[in-house]
């Protein structure tokens, strides 16, 4: 938009395209700066910013640009402070991803939000995660609740356990059970 | 009750792609429905070219800066939309819109778009 135009919200200034980096919400970032300066229509009375169609879709290109790098960047932290506990290759292996997923991780040739976050989350106690990852998948029947530390989250663990167990007249494994129900509480935990 | 802008005109001007998207509560909240700001767009103009006559709630004035009437609706959204945007979830959509014109005519200016806060008012019969 090149055009000026009698500002529709306060009906008293002129709304020009104003070019900026100002950072706002951009997917589930909270506060991302756009990559390039965007012009976006703005009102020089009462500063409110009108997002029409075209101005939506430079915002996109300008903030998806910014959603990259600042993943890649998250990403690349991460990775560097795992590696200080164990190899990418373990964790890799340790987490279910092919060999040389995290190099491609870090490199920006993949992204995953979700990846992302749970590889922050470990990363800020990487050998604590190392260890409680290895209790998730001990793949043991004894309550891994007890392994795992959170006696207040296991007790839980363990009473929903003995009621799908008895509730369950299947041949699903107890081990598995179990295991999904620890995955899911160390996530939510970690989260 | 009726609204203050004839709904047929908001319906061509939002169909035509002649909306702005104002404030936070029309372009920030839908983004916890929808990618980006594209996707907000496109939804607002789908959203607004499906009102209905029967989704008019009130016309209310707003503090500053905002000058004008302003109508709101609470729109149901089409099973095609919410299958579009995953939102089979959020099956009611609070609308709160003026009419404005720009160089090429009518244009909506909303002002509010996101699911309702509390339960649609009761529309007075005249």
């Amino acid at each position: 938009m090149t055009k000026t135009r009698r500002c529709p919200i306060c009906e008293q200034g002129t709304v020009r395209p104003v070019a900026t980096r100002a950072a706002m919400p951009y997917r589930h970032v909270t506060a991302l700066e756009p990559a390039w300066e965007v012009r976006i229509p703005t009102c020089d009375n009462c500063h409110e910013r009108l997002i029409d169609g075209n101005t939506a879709r430079s915002l996109d290109a300008a903030l998806e640009a910014a959603l990259q790098t600042l993943q890649t960047q998250l990403v690349n932290e991460a990775i560097d402070q795992l590696a200080t506990v164990k190899t990418q290759r373990q964790w890799e292996k340790r987490l279910g991803l092919s060999p040389g997923y995290l190099s491609r991780l870090k490199s920006g040739k993949e992204g995953s939000v979700v990846l992302t976050t749970l590889l922050s989350l470990l990363a800020q106690a990487p050998s604590r995660q190392w260890k409680q990852t290895e209790a998730i998948w001990s793949g043991r029947d004894q309550a891994a609740a007890e392994v795992l530390s959170f006696p207040a989250r296991g007790a839980t663990i363990a009473s929903t356990f003995h009621f799908q167990q008895e509730a369950s007249s299947q041949s699903a494994s107890v081990s598995q059970l179990r295991d999904s129900q620890c995955v899911v509480a160390r996530f939510e935990e970690a989260a | 009750m009726a609204p203050r802008y004839p709904v047929d005109k908001v319906i061509a001007a939002a169909t035509n792609g002649d909306l702005d998207l104002v404030g936070s509560r029309a372009r920030d909240i839908v983004q916890t429905y929808v990618e980006g700001f594209a996707d907000s767009f496109s939804f607002a103009s789908a959203l607004v070219a499906a009102l209905r006559l029967e989704h008019f709630q009130e016309t209310v004035t707003l503090g500053p800066p905002y000058k004008g009437e302003f109508d709101v609706y609470i729109c149901p959204i089409s099973s095609e939309l919410m299958s579009r945007y995953g939102l089979e979830h959020v099956p009611n959509w609070y609308v709160k819109l003026k009419l404005t014109e720009n160089d090429n005519g009518d244009s909506v200016l909303v002002v509010s778009m996101h699911p309702p806060e509390k339960p649609a008012r009761q529309r007075r019969k005249r």
